[in-house]
């Protein structure tokens, strides 16, 4: 049974359920995978977008967990470490898998005049309370999707699609929160503009 | 406010983090400027988009076969 999405990212765990599995406690390894299991699958899943790969990713994980729990310094951080090694799992799958190279980002300057103000004229879009049309929009953002750099690809996965806070990615991807937001922002912008390329071709 | 600097602010101004100044003079400008409101609505459409890309669940067929790779990982090494 899925948790509520409010209760599958919660990090912190009772100290104990640490110190039985550095006890090799196998009992305490079953408590972990079911606890941690839909939250890690979520990161796998957002990453790559692929069911099998995201279960793949998801044994691996708990796999090395198991292994290397000595390695976790602090028992507190047991979600953003779990959450750590999911994402290197994912990396390395998603680059073994063969992907068409990323496009360059644009320079948003090049999207205003000297003055500041945008050179296009806004299109309008295709109402999106139509259930349909939605659906259709949402598919093609998968696909614009793809032609981000890894980077830029992973945090807008974490952050738009697993709804994961600014914290808990900055912990998981190792950057600085700021970073985070800025780095989210200008993916967000890039993916709005070429969504409305794409809107207005379709036209 | 520019429309350039509007585009860098929607970001902290949609997660409600700008200050009120700044707040007051985007609002403005997206008031006198339908490139910028276009911008405002299509930025949240690719939001709850994105949302909408998200698996809701773990589908039952993972679950299972999840099910299955603990037990085999519990089993007793041979
Ligand atoms: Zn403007």
């Amino acid at each position: 049974m899925a948790l509520p999405r409010s209760e599958r990212y919660a990090t912190g765990v009772s100290l104990p359920l640490v110190q039985r599995l550095r006890s090799r406690d196998r009992a305490a390894f079953t408590e972990l995978c079911h606890a941690h299991r839909d939250r890690l699958y979520g990161i796998a899943w957002s990453v790559t977008r692929e069911r099998q790969e995201a279960l793949d990713i998801l044994q691996d994980t708990l796999t090395s967990a198991w292994r290397s729990i000595e390695q976790l310094q602090d028992d507190t951080a047991l979600g953003a470490w779990l959450g750590q090694i999911a994402l290197n799992h994912a990396r390395m799958r998603l680059r073994s898998r063969r992907r068409k190279p990323a496009e360059a980002m644009d320079d948003i300057d090049a999207w205003y005049d000297d003055g500041g103000h945008r050179l296009e004229r806004h299109t309008r879009w295709p109402r999106a309370d139509d259930a349909l049309e939605r659906a259709r929009m949402a598919q093609r953002l998968a696909t614009l999707v793809e032609r981000l750099p890894e980077d830029a690809r992973e945090l807008w996965a974490l952050a738009d699609v697993e709804q994961l806070s600014m914290q808990e990615i900055s912990a998981i991807a190792g950057l600085h929160v700021a970073n985070v937001k800025t780095r989210l922002h200008r993916t967000r912008l890039q993916l709005r503009e070429w969504l409305a390329i794409e809107l207005k071709g379709a036209r | 406010m520019t429309c350039r600097e509007l585009a860098d602010r929607v970001g902290v101004y949609r997660a409600g983090e700008l200050p009120v100044a700044a707040r007051a003079s985007l609002l403005f400008h997206a008031w006198m400027c339908p490139c910028c409101r276009a911008l405002l609505s299509t930025y949240d459409v690719t939001l709850a988009l994105s949302v909408e890309l998200a698996e809701q669940q773990v589908p039952e067929e993972v679950a299972r076969e999840f099910d299955r790779m603990i037990e085999r990982a519990m089993a007793p090494a041979s």
